[in-house]
């Protein structure tokens, strides 16, 4: 069941007018969530519902006797294998297998292995971290173990967050749920903003965009050099709308049951450096990588040698994550190389840092230039593409702007990159979460027209939720 | 805070959007977007008979022919009017690519409700329009200018509603209606613009509603080929486009329906319920002459290859009877170009539109009928 479907939109309405009805956080309405959010995973699979609930059993069962262990440290291993074991299996078995298989055919080997007939479950790269960062928190002493089963398995399966996150953590979650409900109508209003802003996010910017996208990394070969580099720029601004607009739409279904979750994007092509962009794209995601495996790994403790070792291989590891190719590897090691770069060569460039506007903005265009390269392998199928696409974007400076084709991919590009800037400044949404019935109105009525005349024909599945 | 209190102030906010909802969508029913309509799509080319009407005066119309593309290429509409006018009568020509059975009523309707004196029409069909219930839901381009709320069921009869299909909620909604027209506006604001300043000038002496399209080529080059192989045809400058429209039909001719049997309603349980609608549509248009309903002609391909086996006589099963209860007067002119030998690829321009040459042959043989059926004891208007 796609957000931006029909039947979500009758299961979101009909499940928040019910749990309305419900005394909140009580044990009627946490088991009326949970069913719900079971029949909203069972539209994919039943079956692949019932590993969800396998490792989170497994993940409340170690949690609650982290604490009475002699070893404590064995069980938490033991909740990280489990974890990191079903997510491998599913998402990494074949692209093992078929490496494996390169490798052999590569050395002249005779031999191959058949890859399996493997269906990757959605969104277990998202709750497979929630889950880790529950035991770990637990096994740090920064959480005490729930008690209750039935509201770790609201955690695990809560509905907006399950399927592309963003990753909440337990502690965030199980603080408000303790909470007595609390009923805040400008809430409801923000709420209402980002859903509606949301939709239009995904389904007027980045579905319009990705007919334009798609059609140059799919032939990359029969377009011109300057519509491969806009199409860079289009999914740029494409995965943007896409992710962002689903995580709209996710913060927003969350407030409206109660829960206030944590942003995830603050305007990320707006950085200046690497790290910045790292601190307002999949917000959620880099505190995980930070707090879990960068600084489990020793972050900037040891000396520089192993801050970079850190760096690279949380970035490498947070690339594989998004999916199993090669492809995301180079993804995630070319953001390591750039933070790597970053950390080592700007403080011996004295005016790197200056405030003056123009350096500022030398800054910024090489920042999103080098995220936009990055991007290249994120979205081409493979490897040989991704070169190719880079090879016809070096024709740029030997042919002339084909302006029939372009200008208006151009200016809209453009058009984008202002409003980017320009929501930054002005914080829309929060301003009319405090305005009156009419403001509102006229907000949430305009965003209903773009969806209707701007929705494209075919529906295009939320980038994330393959991951 | 109470439930009460949150209910009231979500329905509250509910009611607020459905308010400016529906008060554009009044705008849009009323016909705000009209002059801003791309002049040449299909809810641009109603409006345009709209304008041209209004401009010209409704009240001096007398007959109008309403029909598809076959209609705009297949008669000579000036020399129809010049016909009209040696009799003091105005005939005008409303007849829009695209058309079918729901548009060509509802600009009718549209036409009878703001023209005091029209007295009589000529539907200029074919036998391709009896097989399908309507012409996809590009033709709710052409009917939503004409058309008002209490349409919407006999629109959606036409148009059927598909939820993942966008376009067809504009059977219920003039906002969903103009959505390719508003994205094409967002795409190219100055085009737009220039177009409309053309039409509007070209439009306002209401001569265009007189106008006739003429193209010379003709399809010899292709005429004794199948479907199949006319798809196969190495492309020249020549045949680009009967070939292009070959290649659109092939998978049409493989799927070639039979509707010889249209009678068994186990069968073609539809066709019992599309004959109802089409003779109760023709029984109601009220005219006190019968319309003259013409049935253009179709080159053979069409007849062998892709339409249903038997179309022909299921069209005729539907209009005869009402013929020979002088609901309506019938011109069959199917089959006028299959003789002699060699007449019908001189007479088209591609597979569905016949050339100068066809216009002027079949308008030729249409005159006299027009005159005598329509025209001839028809009292004059006062000027």
């Amino acid at each position: 069941m796609l957000f931006n479907s029909w039947h979500f939109i009758a299961f979101a309405l009909l499940v928040l007018s019910v749990a309305s009805w419900l005394p909140r956080n009580e044990t009627a309405w946490k088991i009326f969530i949970i069913a719900a959010s079971c029949y909203f995973y069972g539209q994919w699979s039943y079956l692949y519902l019932g590993l969800i609930f396998v490792t989170a059993a497994i993940d409340f069962t170690i949690a609650q006797r982290l604490s009475q262990a002699r070893y404590p440290g064995r069980l938490l291993g033991l909740s990280i294998v489990a974890n990191l074991g079903v997510l491998a299996f599913f998402k990494y078995t074949n692209f093992l297998i078929q490496s494996a298989n390169g490798v052999a055919h590569a050395t002249g080997a005779a031999w191959a292995i058949t890859p399996l007939d493997i269906v990757l479950p959605v969104g277990i790269s998202f709750y497979t971290f929630q889950n880790m960062s529950y035991t770990i928190d637990v096994y740090r002493g920064q959480l005490a173990p729930r008690k209750s089963i039935l509201d770790y398995a609201l955690f695990t399966t809560f509905f907006p967050q399950l399927l592309a996150g963003p990753i909440v953590r337990a502690s965030e979650f199980f603080s408000q749920l303790d909470q007595p409900a609390r009923i805040d109508l400008r809430k409801i209003q923000y709420a209402l903003i980002l859903i509606a802003a949301g939709y239009v996010k995904k389904i007027v910017l980045a579905d319009n965009l990705a007919i334009s996208v798609d059609e140059v990394f799919l032939a990359p070969a029969s377009a011109s050099a300057w519509q491969v580099l806009l199409a860079v720029y289009a999914f740029a601004f494409q995965i943007y709308f896409d992710f962002s607009g689903y995580t709209d739409i996710a913060i927003g279904l969350a407030l409206l049951l109660g829960f206030e979750f944590p942003k995830n994007f603050n305007y990320p092509y707006l950085a200046t450096s690497f790290q910045e962009f790292w601190r307002r794209w999949h917000m959620t995601l880099s505190r995980w990588l930070r707090d879990y495996l960068y600084i489990s790994l020793g972050g900037n403790r040891y000396g520089p040698a192993r801050t970079i070792a850190s760096l690279m291989a949380t970035m490498i590891l947070g690339g594989l994550w998004h999916g199993a190719s090669w492809n995301f590897v180079v993804w995630g090691a070319l953001h390591g190389i750039y933070l790597v770069l970053e950390r080592l060569v700007t403080p011996k460039i004295p005016w790197w840092q200056s405030a003056w506007l123009p350096v500022a903005w030398l800054r910024w265009f090489i920042v999103f230039h080098l995220i936009c390269f990055a991007w290249i392998f994120f979205r081409a199928p493979d490897f040989s593409t991704s070169l190719q696409i880079i090879h016809k974007i070096g024709g740029v400076f030997t042919t002339p702007f084909d302006g029939i084709h372009s200008a208006g991919l151009a200016s809209l590009l453009l058009g984008l990159m202002a409003m980017h800037f320009l929501m930054s400044h002005f914080d829309i949404k929060q301003r009319l979460s405090l305005a009156g019935i009419w403001p509102f109105s006229l907000f949430v009525a305009a965003m209903i027209l773009l969806l209707i005349w701007f929705t494209p024909a075919k529906t295009v599945p939320f980038i994330y939720f393959q991951f | 805070m109470s439930a009460k209190v949150t209910l009231r102030f979500v329905l509250l906010r509910i009611a607020g959007i459905a308010f400016i909802l529906l008060l554009l969508e009044a705008a849009f029913r009323v016909g705000a977007w009209e002059s801003f309509a791309k002049p040449d799509s299909n809810a641009g080319m109603a409006i345009r008979i709209k304008q041209a009407v209004n401009m010209m005066g409704p009240e001096k119309i007398d007959f109008v022919t309403v029909g598809d593309s076959r209609a705009v290429y297949g008669i000579d509409h000036e020399r129809v009017a010049a016909l009209a006018k040696s009799h003091g009568l105005n005939h005008i020509n409303a007849s829009i690519p695209g058309m079918h059975w729901m548009s060509a009523e509802l600009m009718v309707r549209w036409l009878k409700a703001h023209a005091p004196n029209l007295k009589g029409a000529m539907i200029a069909t074919n036998i391709t329009n009896f097989s399908y219930t309507g012409n996809g839901y590009y033709e709710l381009g052409i009917a939503t200018p004409l058309s008002s709320l209490s349409d919407a069921s006999w629109m959606a009869l036409h148009v059927p509603f598909e939820q993942k299909n966008l376009a067809t909620y504009g059977s219920y909604s003039a906002l969903f209606q103009y959505r390719d027209d508003i994205t094409d506006l967002i795409k190219h604001p100055t085009q737009r613009f220039r177009q409309i300043r053309q039409y509007r000038q070209a439009y306002s002496n209401g001569a265009a509603l007189y106008q006739s399209q003429k193209i010379n080529s003709n399809i010899c080059s292709i005429a004794k080929l199948s479907i199949k192989s006319c798809a196969a045809e190495p492309v020249s400058t020549m045949n680009s486009t009967i070939v292009s429209q070959c290649k659109s039909l092939v998978v049409q001719a493989a799927n070639q329906l039979d509707y010889r049997e249209f009678d068994n309603a186990a069968k073609w349980p539809h066709l019992a319920e599309l004959k109802k609608v089409r003779q109760s549509q023709l029984r109601s248009l009220g005219f006190s002459k019968p319309p003259l309903v013409v049935l253009m002609p179709v080159p053979r391909i069409w007849r062998d290859e892709l339409l249903p086996r038997g179309a022909e006589d299921w069209a005729l099963s539907i209009l005869r009877p009402l013929a020979a209860q002088g609901v309506i007067e019938l011109l069959d002119y199917t089959r006028f170009f299959d003789e002699p030998e060699g007449a019908e690829c001189n007479a088209f321009w591609d597979l569905y539109h016949q050339n100068a040459d066809g216009q002027q042959k079949l308008t030729d043989v249409l005159l006299p009928v027009i005159q005598r059926q329509l025209y001839t004891g028809t009292k004059i208007r006062q000027p």
